[in-house]
């Protein structure tokens, strides 16, 4: 991965890690790829709090019965579903 | 006196389980009143929803109830929080139970908060460390139990490790207890009393969505399964379920949202997977939910409501305890 494809991926997704960070107070880094539901970073009760946040980034909205859990368990799954410069 | 019933003020030596979603105020209340120990589930409740619903519990029983926390789910600073909230507004003739060990702390400003604790482990290791952190009563959960399991042996061979080292400790069996003869069978064994969860699930004051309630009504012990599938939302903890179409298939179904359900007044999205267990306030796909079910759920056929289920549970218990001290 190049440098410029890094810092559009840091970008893209800073948003998002301000996010889990501010529900997530004694987090500090987020590997990209933690598991995040498994370390529930993402509550099951903020699921729709976080979708809300992806439709925001991205501009349209969600389908939600489309949808599965796999497609944000991680940052880099996140990116590559949602954020990709070509999605947004 | 047995133990359990003048440890906790009790009647009958039966507590009812903390099961999350489905035992509010309505549950925990009229099994108290019925001289049982009703639990409320505070699960991730807000410190306003614990505030809102011991307020309700208490407006409709003056015998104790508990509430029950679980550590593992919120993590230890939340569940310190939630003990801090409920003993600011738990009557004093309350008690606290856990699923599983609470930190030091928690457990600390229970006692030092003068309310009794409970609670529930499934393994000979997790019981001493309950008996150092001050349990009044310990909940030896079995293998045998619906919902989320702490080990991985009978109650009983649970119950016979734990009683062999602590001849005086309370100690009270979860998996297995449906009906009076069950308890009975279970102080016979050294017990001094039984939490039972499958047994109220179709009660009237059950929040079970009907589905869920039906199921349990006609299910024997072998449509049940253990299975760590339903695990969004609470990971890494095998858990006895109803078999449905996902714990019978070998592939997994993608995670997508399945079903919505209310808390708060919010609707939240559940996917599949979900640890979330159907509620009246579920729609959806519910038959593809996690039904926490365990093996006793073959001597459980009646859906009636909780005074009717515990009168006749109270008659089988005395008339059982009566029979095996003769013997």
């Amino acid at each position: 991965m190049g440098s410029d494809t890094g810092a559009s991926v840091d970008s893209a997704l800073e948003p998002v890690i301000d996010w889990l960070r501010a529900k997530n107070a004694d987090i500090d880094v987020i590997p990209p790829d933690l598991d995040l539901i498994e370390n529930r970073l993402i509550d099951s009760l903020g699921f729709m709090e976080f979708i809300l946040l992806l439709e925001d980034l991205m501009g349209r909205e969600i389908v939600l019965e489309q949808l599965s859990v796999d497609q944000f368990r991680t940052l880099d799954a996140i990116f590559v579903n949602f954020l990709k410069p070509q999605d947004v | 006196m047995n133990r359990l019933i003048a440890t906790l003020d009790l009647t009958l030596p039966l507590l009812q389980a903390g099961m999350g979603g489905l035992a509010g105020p309505q549950l925990a209340a009229a099994v108290s009143a019925a001289g049982a120990g009703g639990v409320l589930a505070l699960y991730k409740e807000t410190p306003e929803g614990i505030r809102r619903l011991i307020a309700a519990t208490t407006a409709a029983t003056t015998r104790p109830f508990g509430v029950n926390l679980i550590p593992e789910i919120v993590g230890p600073a939340t569940a310190r929080a939630q003990v801090l909230t409920a003993l600011e507004f738990l009557p004093p003739s309350s008690f606290v139970t856990f699923f599983g060990l609470p930190d030091g702390a928690t457990a600390a400003e229970v006692i030092q908060a003068r309310r009794r604790i409970v609670i529930e482990v499934g393994t000979a290791r997790d019981a001493e460390a309950a008996l150092d952190l001050g349990a009044d009563v310990l909940v030896l959960q079995g293998v045998e139990a619906g919902g989320h399991l702490l080990g991985t042996i009978p109650a009983a061979t649970l119950l016979q490790k734990i009683r062999a080292r602590h001849p005086s400790a309370v100690l009270a069996i979860a998996g297995s207890i449906a009906t009076g003869i069950d308890l009975a069978r279970a102080l016979s064994y050294g017990a001094d009393g039984g939490m039972a969860g499958t047994l109220f699930v179709p009660t009237r004051e059950s929040a079970a969505h009907p589905l869920f309630k039906h199921r349990v009504l006609a299910a024997a012990a072998c449509d049940t399964v253990v299975t760590s599938l339903f695990e969004i939302g609470w990971p890494a903890r095998p858990h006895r379920v109803l078999r449905n179409a996902l714990t019978e298939s070998s592939e997994r179904q993608p995670a997508t949202f399945i079903a919505t359900t209310t808390v708060d007044g919010q609707r939240l999205p559940v996917p599949r997977y979900s640890a979330t267990t159907p509620s009246i306030r579920t729609e959806g796909r519910v038959e593809e939910m996690a039904m926490y079910c365990g093996n006793s759920c073959e001597r459980v056929t009646e859906a009636q409501s909780v005074a009717s289920v515990l009168t006749r549970f109270r008659h089988e218990f005395e008339v059982a305890l009566a029979r095996l001290e003769v013997i």
